[in-house]
């Protein structure tokens, strides 16, 4: 029975694919523009009329597509980031056991494989690089598994094939790479700390363009829009219709503009604070929502 | 060094291939100033505006083109500042494995890809020693703080000898307490910039909009094609513009 759900379970396990991280990127950021052009196309198919876009209802839900299209985007440059970060935290606790495995005289792909146990991001590269120098290849080939993610990961295994090449001078140079490394660890959290705070510049943007815009349109175009009577209009060419189009699809643009900026502020290496952007999209999308279809829940004269 | 970033590596060439995108757009201006007539392609016809606004375009491409070689060479130096501290511990830690110092270099400047490194090893390939390719390539690049460090160290890996690991452990500790007020300095620049994207692309674009719609309320002008602008072409101008500032002054901190 055990043996039988077990096939059935590789079976049904999907095929591991990699596909390149630049691929994935470029999918992601494209995403947005295809579901745009999309919707447009299937609102045509089925209305026989491009969308309004200049109608709130219309925008309303062009600026959910375009947050639901950036989701995937989001998240991958988020975890993508979260994790170049734990991996680079993991190095120094790495070599640290691996001295320790070499000093008690293991060898080095054996060296490799007790250390990886103290990490935990890094275990996965690591068991490859070993089980690729059990099947005949040498350390210098197998590494290149390890590679890619980051400078500090391309010098650590760098490190390693020097480690691989080097004889009775191995101990003093790992723990001197080690509080290098240690250094260079130290210092990026540094930065992290240092910049964090620049993510609150983001929340206070979103909330301040937020509140301006809905008191704006709730207290002063609506009314002035309502109150108009028959050939005396109070708010003179100011469409209220497309005034309110124009503020979602800012907000869309500030969401999106201010999830790259601050990431650049905060010296990431992806995108990753446009999931704090894309979450305050979708606040203000349901924010505008209600202005829009229930103007009377917002308490404003 | 500039001169393979010119287009077929002659200087002459990319400066009359960049200045061609401006010229074409001065044609039809020329032509609309000096007759005082609008032009007419086919079905088309070009205005003073329109031509103004094709010349203003083609002028920007020929200036970025003219920039071009330039912005390649400070993106080469930046990218070498910004791994200056891998380096130097890369070449430490092969010296101190026992590699011969120039033999480590050659190591390091191969796996690197980086354009200054690479030529610095073709002129030692050439001939010249380590210090004397390092000043070859400065008077090419000019005068730089990254540079001079490289310097250093390629004076370090021509002597050779039992202290070089020592010493480019020195330079590599020295590196990283100049990125530590680097990093203050660019936390100090870039709480500034912070203050000026939220007044410039926030704050400014709403007092924008609401200064317009009273304007229109009260003066009845149609202003959606301004408040279209604004926020279609001026924040997204204003942010990629605090972008690149910002990128630059944290690139100086980042390791």
């Amino acid at each position: 029975m055990k043996i039988i759900l077990s096939k059935i379970k590789t079976w049904l396990r999907l095929p591991k694919v990699r596909i390149r991280r630049k691929i994935i990127r470029i999918i992601n950021l494209t995403l947005p523009l295809i579901l745009t052009l999309t919707y447009i196309i299937a609102y045509h198919h089925m209305y026989s009329v491009y969308p309004n876009l200049l109608n709130p209802i219309d925008t309303l839900y062009m600026a959910f597509i375009i947050a639901l299209s950036l989701i995937p985007a989001s998240i991958f440059e988020y975890r993508w980031e979260w994790e170049l970060i734990v991996s680079e935290y993991e190095v120094p606790d790495f070599l640290s056991a691996l001295e320790g495995n070499l000093r008690a005289g293991l060898p080095m792909p054996k060296a490799i494989r007790g250390a990886s146990r103290y990490v935990k991001h890094l275990r996965g590269k690591l068991e490859t690089v070993v089980k690729a120098t059990y099947l005949g290849e040498t350390l210098e080939s197998s590494i290149r598994y390890l590679r890619g993610s980051s400078q500090l990961i391309e010098l650590l295994a760098d490190y390693l094939v020097v480690l691989s090449r080097s004889g009775e001078e191995i101990y003093r140079t790992i723990r001197e790479f080690r509080e290098s490394i240690e250094l260079i660890v130290n210092y990026s959290r540094k930065i992290r700390n240092a910049t964090r705070s620049f993510v609150a510049t983001l929340y206070l943007v979103m909330f301040v363009y937020l509140v301006s815009t809905v008191v704006f349109l709730a207290a002063f175009i609506y009314p002035l829009s309502e109150k108009a009577t028959p050939g005396v209009s109070l708010i003179g060419k100011v469409d209220p219709d497309v005034m309110t189009s124009l503020i979602i699809y800012g907000a869309v643009i500030e969401a999106i503009t201010n999830g790259v900026v601050i990431s650049y502020f905060t010296g990431s290496r992806y995108l990753s604070s446009l999931i704090h952007a894309v979450l305050l999209l979708f606040i203000s999308i349901m924010i505008y929502t209600v202005l829009v279809f229930m103007r009377g829940l917002i308490p404003l004269p | 060094m500039i001169a393979r970033y010119y287009i077929g590596k002659s200087k002459i060439l990319h400066t009359v291939i960049s200045v061609i995108p401006a010229s074409i757009g001065a044609v039809p201006l020329l032509y609309i100033v000096l007759t005082g007539n609008n032009l007419i392609l086919g079905k088309v016809t070009i205005g003073l505006i329109e031509a103004l606004i094709i010349e203003i375009v083609l002028i920007v491409s020929t200036t970025s083109l003219l920039l071009l070689p330039k912005f390649m060479l400070s993106s080469d130096i930046d990218k070498l500042t910004l791994r200056l501290p891998h380096i130097i511990l890369k070449l430490r830690t092969l010296i101190a494995a026992g590699e011969p110092p120039l033999k480590a270099f050659e190591d390091v400047a191969k796996n690197s890809g980086l354009t200054i490194l690479e030529l610095i090893l073709k002129e030692i390939m050439l001939g010249y020693t380590p210090q004397e390719a390092v000043d070859r390539v400065s008077k090419i690049i000019g005068k730089n703080s990254t540079l001079e460090v490289l310097g250093r160290v390629m004076n370090a890996i021509e002597m050779g000898g039992e202290s070089t690991a020592s010493f480019l452990r020195d330079e590599f500790e020295s590196l990283m307490a100049e990125k530590d007020s680097e990093l203050r300095k660019a936390l100090d620049s870039l709480s500034v910039i912070v203050e000026l994207y939220m007044s410039m692309g926030v704050f400014a674009p709403i007092i924008g909009i609401i200064m317009l719609s009273s304007l229109a309320i009260l003066g009845g002008i149609d202003v959606t094609p301004l408040i279209t602008a604004i926020i279609f072409i001026a924040i997204p101008l204003l942010s990629v513009f605090s972008a690149i500032i910002a990128k630059r002054y944290i690139e100086r901190a980042l390791i």
